[in-house]
C-alpha cells in the first residue's frame, strides 16, 4: 500500500519548495501527503465549530478518519493516508452539511408553531371582527329607524297650491313605502308576536292613508313619515327574530351575474325592476323566461320573501286596479310554477304612488309602469 | 440522516448515485458531491483491479461518505426552504392578525359612536348636556357601556 496519487506527489513538491524558499521547518506529513494537511485545516475550518455542537458524532467520525491518516502516513503508506484524510475532509463537510440540516428542522419547527399561533390569532381576531360588524350593522339599521322617528320640522300652511300637492304627493310615497316596508316585514316574521306587531302599525298605516283619501289638506306628511319608521322597525325587529341563510350581497351579486337583471338594494333586500311583462292580462311570451329565471332565484334560496309590487304611469282607474291585480297574480303564479314557495311571495299594487320619476312629467312618467321583483332579505 | 459503516458500501453507494442522478431539483447544489463520490467509485475499480482490496475498500468508504452526504445535502436544501416558507407563512399570518385587529379596532371605535348616536336619539338630555356632547362626541356620553366599547382593548 505504498501508492500515492499523482495529484498528491505533485502538491506535495509543491509544498516543499514553498517550505524551502521559506526556509522555515516543515511537517513531514505535509511534504508527502498534502490531503492530511487539507483534513487538519477541514477540522479546525468554522464550518466544522459550528458542526461540532449540532452534529458531534459526524465529527467524531471525521476525527477518527484524520487520526487514522496520520497513522498511515506514520505507518509510510501514502495511499491509505491520502484515502483517509480524504474521507475526513468529506466526513468533515457531511458533518456540517447535517448541522444545516439539524439547524433548518429546528427553524421550520419553530416557524410552523409561530406560524400556528398567529394563524390562530388571526382566525379569532377576524371572528371578532365579524361579530362587532355584525353588530355595527344593526347598531346602523336601528339608528337609521331612530332618525326616521325623529319628529320633523313643523310644516306651516301651504303657502302654495302646488307646494301643497308636492307634499300630498311626497306624504302618498312616505305611506306607500311603510305598506311595502309592513309587508316585506310579514314575509319574514316568524312569530304571532311579531306579526301582530305589524299588524297594529298597519292599521296605522291604513289610516295615514283614509286620510289622504278623504283630507289630504293640509298633507299629513310627519304621520306618513312616522308610520314609516315604524314599519321599518317592524322589519328590523322581523328580522332579527328570524333566521336566514342567504346574505344580500352574495344575492345581489349572484342576481348582477346572471345579467340583464340590473339588480339594486333597498331596505327590504334586493330588489329586480321589470318592465314591458304583460299582454294583456298575463305574462306576455318575451317575459316569461325573466321571471321564471327569478322564480327559480326564489327557489334557490327558500328563506327569503319575494314581493311583488306592481305600478302604474297614471292614476289607476278601477278597471285599471282590477288588471293590475290580474297582473299581480300571472307574475306570482309564474314565480310560483318556476319553484318560489307560494306561502312566501305576496303582491302589492302601488298605483302611482311609488314613482321613480315625477309623474307630472308627461315625456317620462311611462317609466313609473313597472313590476319590482323584491328579495327580501331575513 | 444517514450513517457510515466501513463493510461493503459499494452496493449502498451505487443506489445512493442512482438516487442522486434522479435527482433533478438539487442537481447543481449536489453536483460536486456526486462528481466525488463517482470519482472514487472509479479510483476503487482501479485500486481493485490492481489487486489492491485493502485500499480499494477505503475508496468505497470514501465514495458512499461523498453520496450520503449529497443526500443530506438535499435533505438540508428541502428543510430550509420550508422552514423558509413557514416562516414567511408565519409573517403573513402575523400581518393579516394586524390587519384583522386595526378592523376591529376600528368596528369597536365605530359601534360606540353609532351607540353614542343612537342614545343620543332616543334618550335625548337636557340642552346643556346635548350641547357638550355634541361637541365631545362619544367620549363624554354619558353611558359607560358607550366609552368601554368605543375604547379599544
Amino acid at each position: 500500500m505504498r501508492r500515492a496519487t499523482k495529484g498528491a506527489s505533485l502538491g506535495g513538491w509543491i509544498v516543499l519548495l514553498a517550505c524551502a524558499g521559506a526556509s522555515m521547518g516543515c511537517a513531514a506529513p505535509m511534504l508527502s501527503v498534502p490531503r492530511v494537511s487539507d483534513a487538519d485545516a477541514a477540522k479546525e475550518s468554522p464550518q466544522t465549530r459550528e458542526a461540532v455542537s449540532l452534529a458531534p458524532q459526524a465529527v467524531a467520525r471525521a476525527d477518527e478518519q484524520r487520526e487514522l491518516a496520520k497513522k498511515a502516513l506514520k505507518e509510510g503508506d501514502d495511499t491509505a493516508a491520502t484515502l483517509f484524510a480524504d474521507r475526513a475532509i468529506a466526513a468533515y463537510e457531511h458533518a456540517f452539511v447535517l448541522a444545516r440540516l439539524a439547524r433548518a428542522i429546528h427553524a421550520r419547527d419553530e416557524a410552523e408553531s409561530a406560524l400556528a399561533i398567529a394563524s390562530a390569532r388571526a382566525r379569532e381576531l377576524a371572528a371578532s371582527r365579524a361579530q362587532v360588524e355584525a353588530e355595527g350593522e344593526e347598531l346602523e339599521k336601528r339608528l337609521a329607524v331612530a332618525r326616521d322617528a325623529q319628529p320633523l320640522v313643523a310644516v306651516g300652511a301651504a303657502g302654495d297650491g302646488k307646494r301643497e300637492g308636492a307634499r300630498v304627493v311626497a306624504a302618498r310615497a312616505l305611506t306607500m313605502e311603510a305598506r311595502l316596508l309592513c309587508g316585506s316585514a310579514r314575509l319574514v316574521a316568524s312569530d304571532d308576536a311579531t306579526l301582530k306587531a305589524i299588524a297594529d302599525v298597519e292599521k296605522d298605516v291604513a289610516g295615514v292613508e283614509s286620510q289622504l283619501e278623504t283630507r289630504p289638506h293640509p298633507a299629513p306628511i310627519d304621520a306618513a313619515a312616522r308610520v314609516r319608521a315604524r314599519c321599518l322597525d317592524r322589519l328590523t325587529a322581523a328580522r332579527r327574530t328570524s333566521q336566514g341563510a342567504t346574505d344580500g350581497d352574495t344575492l345581489l351579486a349572484e342576481l348582477s351575474a346572471s345579467g340583464g337583471l340590473d339588480p339594486a338594494r333597498d331596505e327590504r333586500g334586493v330588489v329586480v325592476t321589470l318592465r314591458d311583462l304583460f299582454d294583456g292580462a298575463g305574462l306576455a311570451a318575451s317575459a316569461q323566461d325573466k321571471v321564471a329565471e327569478l322564480g327559480r332565484v326564489a327557489a334557490a334560496h327558500p328563506d327569503l320573501g319575494v314581493q311583488v309590487v306592481v305600478n302604474d304611469a297614471a292614476p289607476p282607474t278601477k278597471a285599471d286596479e282590477a288588471l293590475d291585480a290580474k297582473h299581480a297574480d300571472a307574475v306570482v303564479t309564474a314565480l310560483v310554477r318556476a319553484g318560489a314557495t307560494v306561502g312566501h311571495v305576496k303582491s302589492e299594487l302601488a298605483g302611482v304612488r311609488a314613482p321613480v320619476v315625477d309623474p307630472g312629467d308627461a315625456a317620462h312618467r311611462g317609466r313609473n309602469a313597472r313590476v319590482d321583483v323584491v328579495f327580501v332579505t331575513r | 440522516m444517514t450513517t457510515l459503516a466501513l463493510g461493503d458500501d459499494r452496493t449502498t453507494t451505487a443506489s445512493s448515485i442512482d438516487e442522486l442522478d434522479r435527482d433533478t431539483v438539487h442537481k447543481d447544489a449536489i453536483a460536486a458531491n456526486v462528481k466525488r463520490a463517482k470519482e472514487a467509485v472509479e479510483r476503487a475499480i482501479r485500486l481493485r483491479a490492481a489487486g489492491d482490496e485493502g485500499h480499494a475498500r477505503l475508496a468505497d468508504g470514501l465514495a458512499r461518505e461523498e453520496a450520503e452526504g449529497a443526500l443530506d445535502l438535499a435533505r438540508a436544501i428541502d428543510a430550509e426552504k420550508a422552514a423558509s416558507e413557514a416562516q414567511q407563512a408565519a409573517t403573513d399570518a402575523g400581518v393579516t392578525g394586524d390587519r384583522e385587529r386595526a378592523l376591529l379596532e376600528e368596528g369597536i371605535a365605530r359601534n360606540g359612536r353609532l351607540r353614542a348616536e343612537l342614545d343620543e336619539l332616543t334618550h335625548p338630555r337636557s340642552e346643556t348636556t346635548r350641547s357638550a356632547t355634541t361637541d365631545a362626541g362619544a367620549k363624554t356620553s354619558a353611558k359607560p357601556s358607550v366609552t368601554a366599547d368605543g375604547g379599544a382593548r
